[in-house]
């Protein structure tokens, strides 16, 4: 959900991530190793419910003056992809916490038609008390 | 939708407070001191973004900050007055503003922006407000968190997150609030068991003192059964059933939206050290709202009418039209960008801003109310054995059948040069030529106290 919540519809207004718009399905595998560490992992489908008109340009970028610049439109998409992903926690004491997500996004048509799978590597360690 | 409790069961803190506080033992003290808090940091990598403002780059990597801090000032057992301060809240780090040079790094290497580049308060007041206990509830006043469910509607937010529930609801909630909670399960005998009500009043908009006209109040009731244990923050009872319900008005105008929601939690031992749970939230918003009625948050506020400006600016007479009439809100958002590209922005970026300029309501007609129906829901179903956990979630977050989709996802465009520019912008007439003169739109903002996890 990491990357869906960064890459997904913003949130308008204060334009933090966040998922709306959105019907998706989600299934989640926790392991606690010991009393301080947990391994889990994550598998997301999503698709927006309201479709994004999606577009590329063309002839923008071939060295040619003489290439038309073109919007291509492309139509309406839905697709969000696929989601995959993966993290390990651990709680050193009482007030210290660490952890590793990882997340891989194979992006679905909604993010055009040149869009890249998305990677995210994000650690977090945090002190509570 | 804005982000939901992943995984939590939060409900009105104030409920599981006074029923805590209602089975502790009393001792006479006064201005007790005390606070709880959590301080983070977090580390960024992306690769693949389409949103990042670095254009033709697509990694991105940066880190920011968060500090929390909880404190209560315990005025006598009964009264209470609670914070939350957010301190470089989600800062990112190093020195953000204009174009720093390596020498001004060495001196001042931080500055205040979070990830967007929008100035942050370094100190943050979110919440402020008093509690005051009576025989037969608890009262609390002022600026506080709302919470309720799995967090679809409301949710106070504030938490650190960790493992598969995503990057947590951030900021959450905050409302100006008079709150009057009860538990009906007491005065009826249970002991195990509770049944908290209450009702709440909150002031979401009030623009000007001296104009009624904008004033936009939210009325709420709410009911939960529950058989767990209850402790701040958190419920998780094996069986929970509630309701959340918001009647929004807005002073002067036909602005009334009714808000439903029902949440529940089932769960049974099958086997020794082997648990079956499902649990689930779904809400329904129905009625009629104005622009501005829907949603009570003056950064919308402001956002729409710097947008606004920004059109009128950019197309004339012809914008304020738009602007006083409403249009569909891809043409407003490609009708901004085209400004924003003039300005020097990339396409890509230009667009984004444009849409999400568009999408904060200004897409909506001023003066004519505008039908609401918004829905969503979530239900998870899962298995806990020893020390596995494993869950099935569906989801659902829609605005309606014309809900227009509140961002343009915009890949890789480049034009780049002035003349690819020139090209890029004639086209973009073109495209829209027909389309200016469309019919008025049907979408409307998206809630943000609709959420999913």
């Amino acid at each position: 959900m990491i990357l869906y919540e960064e890459a997904g519809p913003l949130e308008p207004v204060n334009l933090k991530p966040t998922v709306h718009n959105t019907m998706y399905l989600k299934g989640t595998g926790e392991w606690q190793l010991d009393d301080a560490t947990r391994l889990w992992a994550a598998v997301i489908w999503g698709e927006l419910n309201e479709g994004v008109e999606t577009y590329h340009i063309e002839g923008a970028d071939d060295g040619d003056e003489s290439t038309p610049v073109t919007v291509v439109q492309d139509g309406k998409k839905t697709d969000l992809g696929i989601e995959i992903d993966a993290g390990i926690d651990h709680q050193f004491g009482e007030n210290l916490r660490a952890e590793l997500k990882l997340g891989y996004l194979f992006v679905g048509s909604a993010f055009g038609p040149t869009a890249d799978d998305i990677f995210m590597i994000r650690p977090q360690l945090a002190i509570t008390f | 939708m804005s982000r939901a409790s992943r995984g939590s069961h939060a409900i009105p803190m104030a409920m599981a407070l006074w029923l805590c506080g209602a089975v502790l033992p009393r001792a006479s003290h006064a201005l007790d001191f005390d606070a709880t808090g959590w301080w983070r940091t977090r580390y960024f990598f992306m690769d693949g973004v389409p949103l990042n403002p670095a254009g033709n780059d697509k990694n991105t990597e940066f880190l920011d900050y968060r500090f929390a801090l909880y404190p209560t000032l315990s005025v006598t057992d009964e009264i209470k007055i609670k914070a939350r301060v957010d301190i470089l809240d989600d800062v990112i780090w190093g020195n953000n503003e204009n174009e720093p040079s390596i020498l001004t790094g060495l001196s001042k290497g931080t500055s205040s922006y979070d990830r967007t580049l929008a100035p942050v308060d370094e100190v943050e007041i979110n919440h402020l407000y008093g509690d005051i206990r009576t025989p037969v509830g608890i009262v609390r006043i002022g600026r506080q968190p709302s919470s309720f469910g799995l967090g679809i509607l409301a949710n106070g937010g504030g938490t650190l997150e960790w493992g598969p529930d995503g990057n947590g609801p951030e900021t959450g909630d905050t409302v100006d609030r008079l709150l009057f909670l009860t538990d009906l399960g007491q005065g009826l005998g249970w002991k195990d068991e509770h049944w908290l009500m209450g009702v709440a009043y909150d002031r979401t908009i009030e623009l000007g003192v001296f104009s009624q006209g904008d004033d936009v109040n939210d009325f709420i009731f709410v009911t939960l059964y529950s058989d767990g244990k209850l402790a701040p923050v958190r419920v998780a009872g094996n069986t929970e059933v509630g309701t959340y319900s918001v009647l929004v008005t807005k002073s002067g105008s036909s602005t009334t939206v009714g808000i439903q929601e029902g949440y529940f939690r089932f769960k049974r031992s099958v086997a020794e050290s082997t648990w079956l749970f499902v649990e689930g939230e779904g809400m329904i918003a129905f009625g009629a709202s104005n622009r501005s009625g829907l949603v009570g948050n003056n950064k919308r506020q402001d956002f729409v009418d710097s947008v606004t400006e920004g059109l009128v600016e950019t197309l004339g007479p012809f914008g304020e039209e738009i602007a006083e009439n409403g249009t569909d809100v891809g043409l407003i958002a490609n009708l901004v960008a085209q400004g924003l590209e003039e300005e020097g922005l990339s396409p890509a970026v230009a667009q984004t801003v444009a849409s999400q300029g568009a999408s904060a309501g200004f897409d909506v007609a001023r003066d004519e109310p505008l039908e609401v129906l918004l829905g969503g829901g979530v239900v998870r179903a899962g298995v806990e054995s020893g020390p596995g956990r494993f869950t099935g979630e569906w989801g659902y977050s829609s605005g309606g059948d014309d809900e227009n989709v509140l961002i343009n996802f915009v890949g890789p465009v480049d034009a780049t040069g002035p003349e690819a520019k020139e090209a890029l912008t004639a086209q973009v007439d073109d495209a829209l030529g027909a389309a200016i003169t469309g019919t008025k739109g049907t979408s409307y903002p998206s809630t943000p106290n609709t959420t999913l996890p």
